[in-house]
């Protein structure tokens, strides 16, 4: 289970940076007065509800302390 | 209705867009609908661990969390993935040039530019149920030269925009003109691509070209502008006994000399019938300047300009 957690984790750190160069394209590329900025805003809301929500629920159970 | 300030990254200044054109919203809209269906079993996981939370209770209920976690966040960047795929594709159509922006992927993005001259055929394509429907399809540019064609593809509204492009590219024909850009009391330019006067300088050069006379500075100048004095003030002379003669023996030629007029008339080169035209259409174009000043549009298919 702590296994479970650490490829948990790992993807977290990946998304996280996957999200920030596809949020960077929006705003570089993107045009004046369109809808990139809303959309980054409501990913970031939806990214940050998902992961907090998550994290969460992990935090409240029990996890065995083997590693295996 | 053109859009003021710089609104595109490589845009150039006094350069206007008129158009720009994203994919259907049908397409992005089909990506939604696949994330949506990816979300459907953690949401229905959901219910059911509300409904029954002893099922989740031991290492079960951790492997799903996690799980859902994971699952969650990669739909979610599907999504992000599929938007800026969707958004950052753009057809933009200036007053000068096409330009074609495509995003494929997050590291790979192609700009293709196409001047307004080389379009030679715009192709409106509606193919299919679906796009029939949705009122949208391709637009295909046929391009001078062999260069690949431009294809604007699940465009809305193709027929209105390829209209929108031939007119856009039969006013940038007109490669002497200028545009006049309206000021109005909003603080905002209003161009209009039918607007085009001729440019200032262009009519000073002109005007110096016809009006400047001819001053010899070396020593070949003064011997050859002498001999072409001595030959014109010949063939002066020779064309004024020419013409006492002819007056004689043709008595009407004032009246031939109205009918080259007349034809002449409608041999006169496309510019000088253009809009800043001033001399038989002095005219037509303060009317249509004083309207232009007055707010009022001015329709593409201005059928009743000379050009």
């Amino acid at each position: 289970m702590t296994v479970l957690l650490i490829c948990y984790f790992i993807f977290l750190i990946g998304f996280i940076i996957y999200s920030v160069i596809g949020l960077y394209h929006l705003w570089r590329f993107g045009y004046v007065g369109d809808l990139t900025k809303p959309s980054i805003v409501i990913y970031v809301v939806l990214s940050v509800t998902t992961i907090t929500f998550t994290l969460m629920a992990i935090s409240l159970r029990s996890w065995p302390t083997a590693i295996i | 209705m053109p859009i003021s300030g710089k609104y595109f990254p490589s845009q150039v200044s006094g350069e206007r867009v008129f158009l720009l054109i994203r994919r259907h919203w049908i397409v992005f809209a089909a990506m939604i609908f696949f994330v949506f269906v990816l979300l459907v079993p953690v949401v229905i996981l959901l219910i059911y661990w509300a409904s029954n939370p002893e099922v989740f209770s031991g290492s079960i209920g951790n492997f799903t969390i996690i799980f859902a976690g994971m699952y969650t966040l990669t739909a979610l960047g599907l999504l992000l993935y599929g938007f800026v795929n969707y958004y950052l594709d753009v057809y933009i159509v200036t007053n000068k040039r096409i330009v074609d922006i495509k995003q494929k992927g997050f590291f790979s993005r192609e700009i293709a530019e196409l001047h307004l001259h080389q379009v030679q055929d715009v192709e409106a394509e509606v193919e299919g149920f679906f796009q029939t429907l949705m009122h949208f399809g391709s637009i295909h540019i046929q391009t001078a030269g062999e260069r690949e064609n431009f294809i604007f593809e699940d465009v809305p509204h193709p027929y209105t925009l390829a209209k929108q492009i031939v007119e856009l590219h039969e006013a940038s024909i007109e490669a002497e003109y200028e545009p006049k850009i309206h000021h109005d009391d909003k603080g905002t330019d209003d161009y209009r691509p039918e607007d085009y006067f001729h440019s200032e300088e262009k009519k000073t050069a002109e005007s110096d070209v016809q009006d400047k006379p001819f001053k010899p500075t070396t020593e070949s100048e003064v011997a050859q502008n002498s001999v072409d004095q001595e030959e014109t003030e010949g063939g002066i002379k020779y064309l004024e006994e020419s013409r006492h003669s002819d007056n004689e023996s043709k008595p009407n030629r004032s009246q031939n000399q109205e009918e080259d007029d007349a034809n002449f008339e409608h041999q006169k080169p496309i510019e000088e019938f253009g809009f800043g035209a001033k001399d038989n259409n002095q005219e037509k174009f303060e009317n249509e300047l004083k309207e232009m000043s007055e707010g009022k549009e001015v329709s593409l298919d201005d059928t009743d300009r000379e050009v």
